[in-house]
C-alpha cells in the first residue's frame, strides 16, 4: 500500500485547547463529582452479578485441564465419568463442532484435540446437575498423553533456530482480519514468533555510535493474574428457535457473540448476550474465551448450562498476563539529552494467540512510549511468542506497565550518570503540544510536565515519615511518569430514548466493570438535555436492545461513548425541537432544552413540557411512536507502515501520569514498604474528578502488587500458587490511605475531538507505579532491581552483592 | 442427605433442607436467594462472602450452615433499615468507596462489626478490622475514608439506626 | 467439596465415642478455618465429620494458681481482647493481632489451630515459648503433653484418632519475665515465611531462662533448645542475642518453596530470633535499653 492511500481519510487536529479553571467549570452534570449511579444498589448487595441469577433447570459445566505442557493426546476415556449418577454429558474434543479459532489466528481448538500445549487447556467438559458432581466426574475422566518436549524460555522460543516448534501450522493458521493489523507469522525466520511490530525513527545506530555513553539494561516482568473478585461467569440456555443466549461476565460482549456466529456457524440475530454488574475485569473478559466453549457445551447437551470458573482454576486454566522481557538502550549526549533509545520487548504469550482479546498487545504496549517523550532517534521492535505457558491474556495497560518498569528506571539510570535531577530530565524530553511523536503522530493535549512537576512538588514537600529511620529501615523517594493511549478504530453507537414522564433513557453496551460508566454515560446525559442526573435512566448491555459498542477496555470507553452519546442525544433534540417548533411559533434552531422541557431561546417562560407531545397513551404520532435519538462515534487510525510503524493517525487521545513514592526498606529481611504516594493525572477534562480519583488509587494498588509481590510461579508450566493466599494481591495494610495518599487531576487540558474534552484514564494508572518503587528503593538503598516482583528475597540478594563488591 | 436447618438470618427464622457439608454463604444464596453474600476464592481469603454471626464478621464460606443454628445471622441485606441506608452504606455511597461492587456488601459488614465494637477507630484500627476483605478496584483509600466517615456518624448520632 | 455424613455429638464423651468408632476416617471441624479450605480445594475427602464448635464447656479462659487454661474451642478473638492474657502473656495478644483477618479470629479456634499442626502457624511458637501444656481426652481417659511434644510432622500431630484436645494450660510466668512474638510474612497478616517467639526470665542482670518458638522453620514448629542455652546466665546484650539468633537459624530447616530459598528463610529466621530475643529482653530489662 501507497503511504497516500494508506494515510487516507485521517484525522488532522488544528484546534488549540481550551484553557479552564476547574474540569466542571460552566457545566451542570459533567466535571462534577456526581454520587455513582450504580452506588446505592451496591451497598444494599442488590446489585445483580452473573452469579446471583437463578435459572429453573441450570446445569454445571467444569473443565478438565490438561498434566501436561505440551503432549499428544492418544486416548480420552470417559466412560467412567459418564456413569456417574448426576453426569448428564461428557464433551471432548473429538466432537464435530470442535474446530480451530482465535482472535489474530485460528491457532486453538477449542477443546483440545489432538495435542494440548499448556497445563490446564481445556481437554474435556462434564456437564453435570450439581458443580460437586461436575467435578468428580472431571477426576474420573482418563487422558492418555504422549508428552513432548516443552519451552518455558520465552528468549529461547524466540530463536530462529529454536528446536521446538509449537504451531507447525502457523503460516497455514487461517488469519482473522483486524482493522490497521498487520500480520506477521513466523517473522524473521522465527518460526515461534507469531507477531513483529517495529517502529522506528531517524538512524537510531549511528546515534549510538555519537552518544557520549550507552545505558543498556534488561528488565522482566513476570506472567500475572488479574485477579478480579469475581471470577470467570457464564450462562448460556437455547430458546426453542435455536436463538442461543448467553449472560456473562464480560468486557465485550459483540466479540465473543460475533464468533460463536462465525464457529457455529448461526446467525448472529440469534445469538443473544447479556451482561448484568461485573465484578472487575481489568482485561482478560475482552475475549471470546470461554464463551465459545461454554455455548459448545450448551449445544451439545441442550440444556442450561453455567460454565464458571473458581479462583483455582482462574490461574491455572485461564489465561494469563502475558511475561515480558525489555531491553532499553539509551544514547546519552553530556548535555543531558537523550539522542537515541532502543526498546525491544519480547512477550510470552504461552500456547497460543488463541480468542483472548490479545491482538492488540504487541503493538499497544507502546502507545505511552511513543506519546511522552521527545527522542530524535527511536527504535522498537515487539515480538509476540509462543511458548508452553499459559496463553497471555490482555491485562490493564496490555505491557506498558511492564514495559515502563524498565523505561523509567532507566531514565533514573541516565539522570545519575548525567548529575542531573530525574524530573529534569525527564521534563526535557516531553513532546510538546503540536509536536510529532516517534510513529509521526501530532500530540494534542499533553499535560505530562505539569504531572510531573506536581507530583515532585508533592513529594518534595512531604517529610521523612515518622516512623523510625534509624536501625534496619531506610528511606527513599522515586518518581516516574507515563503516557498511555485511547485506542483508535473502535466505534462506538448510542441511542437516547425521550420517555412521556420526561425521563432520558440512554442505551449503550459499556460494561459497568466497576470504573463507573454508567454514571459517566448519565451525566453525559444529563449534561445534554440540561437536566439534573436523576432524570436520566441507563439501559445497558444487551445485544438485543442495545447498540453496538466495540469493547470496555483499551481506555476507550470514555472517549467514543461521550462522544457517541452526546451525538444521541443531539440527534434526539433535534427531533424534539422539530416537533415543538410550530407550537412554539419559532423554528426549531431557535429551542432549546432544560429540565424536561422545550422553550425558546431566552424565553423560558413559554415552555413545552416533553411529555406534552406524547398522547395520555404514550406515544407520539410520528413514525417510530417516539423519540430515538441515534449517536455514532468513530476515530479511525491509518495503517502504520510495515517497516517504521510510521502513520500520522494512530491513537485517538494520549493521558499521562506521573508517580512520586515514599517508601521504606528493611535492610535486613528486604522488606519494602510504600510508605507514601502521589499520582497526579491528565486526562484532559475529569468527567466525574471522584471517579478519576478512584482509577489513580486502584491502578496504584495493582502496581503496588505489580511491584512487590504479584507473580504466578510455574514449574514445567504447573502453577504453583493457584490460590489468593499465595498469589498475593495487596491487602488494605500495603496499601497508603489518608494522609500518605494523593490522588491529584491536573488542570483542565480539553482533547479537541474528546467529548468536553476528556480523554480517559483506565489503564493508565497501573503504568509507572512499579518504576517509581524501584527507583525510590534505587534512592534508599543504591542497588536497583530489573526482575519483577521486588520480593525481599531478592532485595537482600542485591543488598549482599552490593556489600560484597564494597 | 439433606437434612431440616433453621436459621435466622436478618431477624427471621428460615427453615431449610441442606446437605450437611453445605456453607453458609451456599445455604444463603442458594436456599434463602440472598445473593449480596459473595464468593471470590475457596480459600476462605477475599472475605467476599462475610456476614454477621451475633454481629461478629466471619467468613460464611469458612462455617457450616449448620454451625450457625441458634445464632443471628447478618447479611448486607439486613443492614438496610426500612430501605434507608446504614451510616456505613451510606458513606460507601458518599465518598466513593464503591467500584465494582463485588467486594462491597463483605467491606460493609467488616466495618459494620468494627464500628458496633469501636465506635471511633483510627485510621489503622480501620484497616486492621478490613485485612480480610481483598479489593481489586478501590485501592481501598476511599474505603477507609467512608468508614472513618461513617464512625463519625455513629458517634453524632445522625443515624438512628445505631444507637 | 465432597459430602460427608456429619455428626454435632452434644457432649465431650460423646464426640469421643463417635471418633473411636469411626476410628481414623473421621475429621473433627471446631471453627473450620482451616479444614473448610481443604475440604473445599478437594485435598481432603472424609466420610465422616464430627462438629465439636458447638460442644459447651470448652471455649473459657480461666485463671488458676500456677497458670490458665485455655479452653480448646476458645477462639482467636476471645485470647486477643482477654484482659487477662493481655495483662500476663502479651504476646499472645501481638500474636492474634497479626493472625489472618477478624474474620477467621471471631470463628477459629485455638485448640482447632494447635491440631492443624501448621509449621507456619502463629500460636505454635508462642504457645512453645510459654512451656505451653495441651490436655488431650479419648474414651480411654485423659493425657497432657507439653506442646513440643505434640507436634509430629508437617501438618501432623500424636493426637491420636479418637483424641480431642480439650484445654492449653500456660504456666505463670515470673514476674518481670519479658516476652515478644515477631513474624516476617509476605502480606501483613499472611502465614509466616518465618517467625518466632521469645521468654525471657530474668535473674538480676543476667538471663536465667530463654525460651524460643520457631515458626515456619522445618516440619513442625520448634523450639530453638541450642540458641536457648547459649543464652542462660548471660546478659542479653547485642553480641549474645546475635549469637544466639544464629545458632537458631542452623537448628531451624526451612524448606524452599515459592516464598523464597531455604538460606533467605534461615536468614530471616535469624533475623526474627534476634528481634524477639531483644524485644523481649528490653521488657525483661536484661537488654540494652534502646
Amino acid at each position: 500500500m501507497t503511504r497516500d492511500s494508506s494515510f487516507a481519510g485521517a484525522v488532522v487536529i488544528d484546534k488549540k485547547p481550551l484553557e479552564l479553571k476547574s474540569h466542571g467549570e460552566g457545566l451542570n452534570a459533567v466535571g462534577h463529582s456526581v454520587t455513582r449511579v450504580d452506588a446505592v444498589a451496591k451497598v444494599k448487595g442488590e446489585a445483580k452479578f452473573t452469579g446471583d441469577f437463578k435459572m429453573p433447570g441450570l446445569c454445571y459445566a467444569k473443565l478438565l485441564g490438561s498434566a501436561h505442557p505440551h503432549a499428544k493426546i492418544i486416548r480420552v476415556d470417559t466412560s467412567r465419568a459418564e456413569a456417574l449418577p448426576g453426569v448428564i454429558t461428557v464433551i471432548t474434543g473429538s466432537v464435530p463442532e470442535n474446530k480451530l479459532y482465535g482472535d489474530i489466528y485460528a491457532d486453538q481448538y477449542i477443546l483440545a484435540r489432538d495435542r494440548v500445549r499448556y497445563v490446564g487447556e481445556p481437554v474435556a467438559a462434564v456437564v453435570a446437575k450439581t458443580e460437586d458432581i461436575a467435578r468428580d466426574a472431571i477426576e474420573l475422566i482418563d487422558v492418555e498423553y504422549e508428552p513432548l518436549p516443552a519451552i518455558f524460555d520465552v528468549e529461547e522460543s524466540m530463536k530462529a533456530d529454536c528446536p521446538i516448534v509449537l504451531h507447525p501450522d502457523l503460516l497455514n493458521y487461517e488469519m482473522l482480519p483486524k482493522p490497521n493489523f498487520r500480520f506477521t507469522p513466523c517473522a524473521e525466520g522465527r518460526p515461534n514468533v507469531f507477531q513483529v511490530y517495529k517502529c522506528i525513527k531517524g538512524d537510531v545506530d549511528r546515534a549510538f555510535m555519537e552518544a557520549d555513553f550507552i545505558v543498556e539494561n534488561r528488565y522482566s516482568a513476570p506472567m500475572g493474574n488479574a485477579t478480579p473478585i469475581e471470577t470467570m461467569i457464564i450462562d448460556v440456555w437455547l430458546e426453542p428457535d435455536g436463538t442461543v443466549n448467553l449472560r456473562g461476565k464480560t468486557q465485550a460482549m459483540h466479540i465473543p457473540r460475533a464468533k460463536i456466529a462465525s464457529v457455529f456457524n448461526l446467525p448472529m440475530s440469534k445469538v443473544r448476550y447479556m451482561a448484568p454488574y461485573i465484578g472487575g475485569g481489568f482485561g482478560p473478559f475482552c475475549s471470546s474465551w470461554p464463551e465459545v466453549v461454554a455455548v459448545l457445551i450448551a449445544l451439545k447437551c441442550r440444556r442450561p448450562v453455567r460454565l464458571s470458573l473458581d479462583r483455582a482454576e482462574q490461574f491455572s486454566i485461564a489465561p494469563q498476563k502475558p511475561g515480558r522481557i525489555t531491553y532499553v538502550k539509551d544514547g546519552v549526549k553530556k548535555d543531558g539529552s537523550i539522542i537515541a533509545r532502543e526498546i525491544i520487548a519480547i512477550s510470552d504469550f504461552g500456547a497460543y494467540c488463541g480468542p483472548y482479546g490479545t491482538a492488540g498487545y504487541v503493538r499497544g504496549s507502546t502507545g505511552g512510549v511513543v506519546s511522552t517523550y521527545r527522542y530524535p532517534n527511536f527504535r522498537y521492535k515487539g515480538y509476540g511468542v509462543y511458548t508452553n505457558h499459559h496463553p497471555g491474556s490482555a491485562f490493564r495497560s496490555v505491557g506498558s506497565a511492564d514495559m515502563h518498569w524498565g523505561i523509567e528506571q532507566q531514565m533514573d539510570i541516565i539522570a545519575e550518570k548525567l548529575g542531573m535531577d530525574p524530573v529534569q530530565l525527564r521534563m526535557k524530553h516531553i513532546l510538546k503540544e503540536g509536536e510529532p511523536d516517534m510513529v509521526g503522530e501530532t500530540i494534542h493535549s499533553i499535560g505530562a510536565e505539569e504531572c510531573i512537576e506536581t507530583s515532585a512538588d508533592w513529594l518534595r514537600h512531604s517529610k521523612v515519615p515518622a516512623g523510625p529511620q534509624s536501625g534496619p529501615w531506610k528511606h527513599g523517594k522515586g518518581i516516574s511518569l507515563a503516557g498511555h493511549f485511547v485506542v483508535s478504530d473502535m466505534p462506538s453507537w448510542a441511542q437516547v430514548k425521550v420517555n412521556p414522564d420526561g425521563i432520558i433513557e440512554v442505551r449503550h453496551t459499556g460494561f459497568e466493570l466497576g470504573q463507573g460508566c454508567d454514571t459517566v454515560v448519565t451525566q453525559v446525559a444529563a449534561e445534554e438535555f440540561n437536566v439534573p442526573v436523576s432524570q436520566i435512566r441507563v439501559v445497558a448491555r444487551d445485544t438485543q436492545f442495545t447498540p453496538y459498542e466495540f469493547f470496555t477496555a483499551a481506555t476507550r470507553f470514555t472517549y467514543y461513548a461521550a462522544n457517541s452519546i452526546s451525538r444521541a442525544c443531539q440527534d434526539a433534540k433535534r427531533q424534539l425541537f422539530a416537533l415543538s417548533a410550530a407550537r412554539l411559533n419559532t423554528s426549531p434552531d431557535n429551542l432549546e432544552t432544560r429540565n424536561g422541557t422545550i422553550f425558546v431561546k431566552g424565553k423560558p417562560e413559554t415552555a413545552i413540557k416533553f411529555g406534552a407531545l406524547f398522547s395520555p397513551a404514550g406515544f407520539i404520532p410520528i413514525p417510530g411512536g417516539e423519540i430515538m435519538g441515534n449517536g455514532f462515534f468513530a476515530d479511525n487510525s491509518a495503517l502504520y507502515e510495515a517497516e517504521t510503524g510510521q502513520s500520522p493517525k494512530q491513537w485517538a487521545a494520549h493521558p499521562y501520569l506521573s508517580y512520586g513514592v515514599e517508601i521504606a526498606v528493611n535492610i535486613e529481611t528486604g522488606e519494602i514498604r510504600v510508605e507514601k504516594v502521589v499520582g497526579t493525572v491528565d486526562v484532559g477534562r475529569a468527567i466525574n474528578p471522584k471517579m478519576v480519583e478512584a482509577q489513580i488509587e486502584g491502578g496504584m494498588a495493582q502496581g503496588l502488587g505489580a511491584a512487590l509481590f504479584e507473580e504466578l510461579i510455574s514449574d514445567e508450566g504447573v502453577v504453583l500458587n493457584p490460590n489468593l493466599v499465595d498469589y498475593a494481591i495487596p491487602s488494605i495494610m500495603e496499601v497508603p490511605s489518608g494522609d500518605n495518599l494523593a490522588s491529584l487531576i491536573s488542570s483542565p487540558l480539553p482533547h479537541p475531538l474528546a467529548y468536553k474534552g476528556a480523554k480517559g484514564v483506565g489503564e493508565l494508572t497501573i503504568i509507572p507505579f512499579a518504576a517509581a518503587v524501584g527507583n525510590a528503593l534505587y534512592n534508599a538503598v543504591g542497588v536497583r532491581l530489573k526482575d519483577l516482583p521486588m520480593t525481599r528475597e531478592k532485595v537482600l540478594c542485591a543488598l549482599n552483592e552490593k556489600n560484597k563488591k564494597g | 442427605m439433606k437434612q431440616q436447618l433453621i436459621l435466622k438470618v436478618n431477624g427471621e427464622e428460615h427453615e431449610v433442607f441442606a446437605e450437611p457439608s453445605k456453607l453458609l454463604r451456599d445455604v444463603l444464596r442458594e436456599d434463602l436467594d440472598l445473593m449480596g453474600t459473595k464468593e471470590g476464592c475457596q480459600d476462605g481469603y477475599c472475605g467476599a462472602c462475610t456476614d454477621l454471626i451475633d454481629g461478629k464478621a466471619v467468613k460464611s464460606c469458612l462455617v457450616l450452615a449448620r454451625q450457625a443454628r441458634g445464632k443471628e445471622v447478618t447479611t448486607i441485606e439486613g443492614i438496610a433499615n426500612n430501605g434507608r441506608l446504614g451510616p456505613v452504606q451510606q458513606a460507601f455511597v458518599d465518598h466513593f468507596a464503591v467500584q465494582c461492587g463485588f467486594c462491597t456488601p463483605g467491606m460493609i459488614l467488616s466495618a459494620t462489626a468494627l464500628l458496633s465494637e469501636n465506635p471511633s477507630p483510627t485510621e489503622m484500627e480501620v484497616k486492621r478490622a478490613l485485612i480480610g476483605n481483598l479489593c481489586r478496584c478501590t485501592g481501598y483509600a476511599k474505603i477507609v475514608e467512608a468508614v472513618l466517615a461513617a464512625a463519625r456518624i455513629v458517634r453524632e448520632g445522625d443515624n438512628p439506626r445505631h444507637d | 467439596m465432597r459430602g460427608f455424613q456429619y455428626f454435632e455429638p452434644e457432649t465431650l464423651s460423646a464426640a469421643c465415642s463417635l471418633l473411636a468408632k469411626y476410628k481414623g476416617e473421621a475429621k473433627v471441624i471446631a471453627g473450620g478455618q482451616s479444614l473448610l479450605s481443604m475440604l473445599k480445594n478437594r485435598l481432603l475427602a472424609p466420610d465422616y465429620v464430627v462438629n465439636i464448635k458447638g460442644l459447651s464447656g470448652l471455649e473459657y479462659i480461666k485463671e488458676r494458681p500456677s497458670g490458665i487454661a485455655v479452653g480448646a474451642l476458645t477462639i482467636h478473638r476471645a485470647i486477643e481482647t482477654s484482659p487477662v492474657v493481655g495483662a500476663r502473656y502479651p504476646l499472645l495478644v501481638e500474636m492474634e493481632h497479626r493472625l489472618a483477618a477478624v474474620q477467621v479470629r471471631n470463628w477459629g479456634t485455638i485448640g482447632g489451630n494447635l491440631c492443624h499442626a501448621d509449621p507456619a502457624a502463629d500460636p505454635p511458637p508462642c504457645l512453645l515459648a510459654l512451656n505451653a501444656i495441651v490436655k488431650l481426652k479419648s474414651r480411654s481417659g485423659t493425657r497432657s503433653l507439653p506442646l513440643e511434644q505434640f507436634f509430629k510432622d508437617y501438618l501432623e500431630s500424636v493426637l491420636a484418632p479418637d483424641e480431642l484436645m480439650v484445654e492449653i494450660f500456660i504456666p505463670n510466668l515470673p514476674a518481670r519475665a519479658g516476652t515478644a512474638f515477631i513474624k516476617e510474612s509476605v502480606r501483613a497478616n499472611d502465614m509466616a515465611v518465618a517467625s518466632a517467639a521469645a521468654v525471657v526470665i530474668p535473674n538480676g542482670k543476667g538471663a536465667k531462662e530463654v525460651r524460643i518458638g520457631l515458626g515456619a522453620a522445618g516440619p513442625t514448629p520448634l523450639r530453638a533448645r541450642k540458641a536457648e542455652k547459649t543464652l542462660v546466665g548471660r546478659c542479653l546484650e547485642d553480641a549474645a542475642i546475635e549469637e544466639a539468633a544464629a545458632i537458631a537459624a542452623e537448628e531451624a530447616s526451612p524448606t524452599t518453596d515459592m516464598h523464597g530459598s531455604d538460606s533467605f528463610k534461615r536468614q530471616l529466621l535469624q533475623v526474627v530470633v534476634r528481634n524477639a530475643l531483644k524485644e523481649a529482653g528490653q521488657r525483661a530489662q536484661v537488654g540494652r535499653a534502646r
